[in-house]
């Protein structure tokens, strides 16, 4: 029965139902390109979250005066703004994650999860239910980043950082100090390898998923 | 009003508003940025001068030096040096050297020398070679082997051309271009002592050409 989207809807659909990365399959750039460890997952996920949130908050306020002819020029300042507000925090406050991402900061104007979600739902919907929206998508892609980072830092070193800041680390070996590494996880083809597994992964749970809901329902016709 | 005349209008808005907001944090973030940008030079140039007799690179140590070297810094042939001090006499140099192209681009180092032509300490700034393979010159191990020597108390080659210096399994150029580093740090002891020792410490903000 299709229901009214509630608020804890908007936010468990960027979990599971609309997964930014395995689902619509948006914002690979960065999520191939950085997650060769868990941290770097997890750091660019938090700077996405940052960008996510400001940019659905301000394009849901802004979107009775923005005339539809200017909308994308008008999103993409608003996004370059929070954009370059994280890349001049990260390097003010966390210098040592702001070296590791380097690049790939910058990088998230195009990430096109942002513009995506400013398009097709902060545009059209409240202030309150975009920025759900935003906590949702933010959610399921950093965690989608931090499991890549995770498989391929563990297959790839047998190592697992959690946390890195100039001298201190945080970080375990799971698979003890002997594993040799393959060392192709670490590179940009081991991200390729590991999303076509959790591509897999996710296909198989949804389908048994799928296939007991039919069951039930036609359990219950039955009766 | 015209919808052109709006469109211009709302978007000049919007980008004004997003530039004032963007200087104001410009202005605040510009002094914590340059000061972590110091640090960073600092604790790379400490680590390559520590107070050690038999320097350690997997080891922390504190500084040999009692000045503050980032802002004691010459610029000699292109190389750009910090010198490190006791009291008023220089007791050792970080030289930042670049090595010969490597595997991916050239790797850019820093050299600890004492003025005896020991290397003290040697630190990469900036590489980008293959992750677990070439990435390894960053492992203190394998460092190690480079520090505490004297320029004539072993041949600088890998072993692979003749030298004493273990190359890294599977990143022989890499391991090349980390020894062409500490080579060209020695020559310019060799050859520039003098200038190195005596010549006045640049103004900070001036940068050194070539590298």
């Amino acid at each position: 029965m299709p229901s009214k989207p509630t608020y804890l809807g908007e936010i468990s659909k960027g979990l599971w139902k609309d997964n930014p990365v395995l689902v619509l399959l948006l914002g690979l750039c960065p999520a191939l390109a950085v997650t060769n460890s868990a941290y770097n997952g997890l750091g660019m996920g938090a700077a996405t979250t940052f960008v996510l949130l400001g940019s659905n908050f301000i394009v849901s306020l802004i979107k009775p005066i923005i005339p539809k002819s200017v909308r994308i020029p008008v999103f993409i300042v608003v996004i370059a703004s929070f954009v370059t507000t994280v890349d001049l925090l990260l390097a003010a406050y966390l210098y040592d994650l702001w070296r590791n991402l380097g690049l790939f900061v910058p990088l998230i104007v195009v990430n096109c999860i942002i513009l995506g979600r400013a398009e097709a739902f902060a545009s059209r919907n409240s202030v309150g239910r975009s920025i759900f929206d935003g906590v949702g998508m933010s959610i399921g892609f950093t965690l989608t980043l931090f499991l890549l980072g995770a498989i391929r830092e563990i297959t790839g070193s047998g190592r697992l950082t959690l946390f890195q800041l100039g001298e201190t680390e945080i970080s375990f070996a799971l698979l003890g100090q002997d594993y040799p590494g393959i060392l192709v996880m670490i590179l940009p083809p081991g991200a390729f390898l590991a999303l076509g597994f959790m591509l897999a992964a996710y296909n198989v749970i949804q389908r048994r998923f799928d296939a007991r809901k039919r069951q039930l329902a036609m359990a219950s016709a039955h009766k | 009003m015209p919808e052109s005349a709006k469109m211009i209008i709302v978007l000049s808005l919007i980008a004004g508003a997003a530039s004032l907001g963007l200087a104001q944090i410009n202005a605040q973030t510009t002094p914590l940025i340059a000061e972590n940008e110091r640090q960073f030079t600092l604790r790379s140039i400490n680590r390559v001068m520590p107070d050690m007799d038999r320097p350690d690179p997997c080891q922390s140590a504190k500084p040999r030096f009692d000045n503050n070297p980032d802002q004691d810094r010459v610029c000699v042939d292109g190389y750009t040096v910090y010198r490190g001090r006791q009291g008023d006499e220089v007791i050792g140099l970080a030289v930042v050297a670049v090595g010969d192209e490597a595997y991916s681009g050239t790797i850019r180092c820093l050299v600890g020398i004492n003025l005896h032509g020991m290397v003290t300490g040697l630190e990469v700034l900036r590489h980008a070679e293959t992750p677990g393979l070439g990435a390894k010159i960053e492992d203190c191990d394998w460092r190690a082997q480079l520090i505490g020597k004297k320029a004539e108390e072993m041949i600088w080659k890998v072993v692979k051309d003749g030298g004493d210096v273990d190359q890294i399994g599977g990143a022989t150029i890499s391991s090349r271009s980390m020894i062409d580093a500490v080579l060209k740090a020695q020559r310019l002891l060799n050859e520039k002592r003098d200038q190195l020792l005596t010549a006045p410490a640049m103004a900070a903000g001036e940068v050194c050409d070539a590298q």
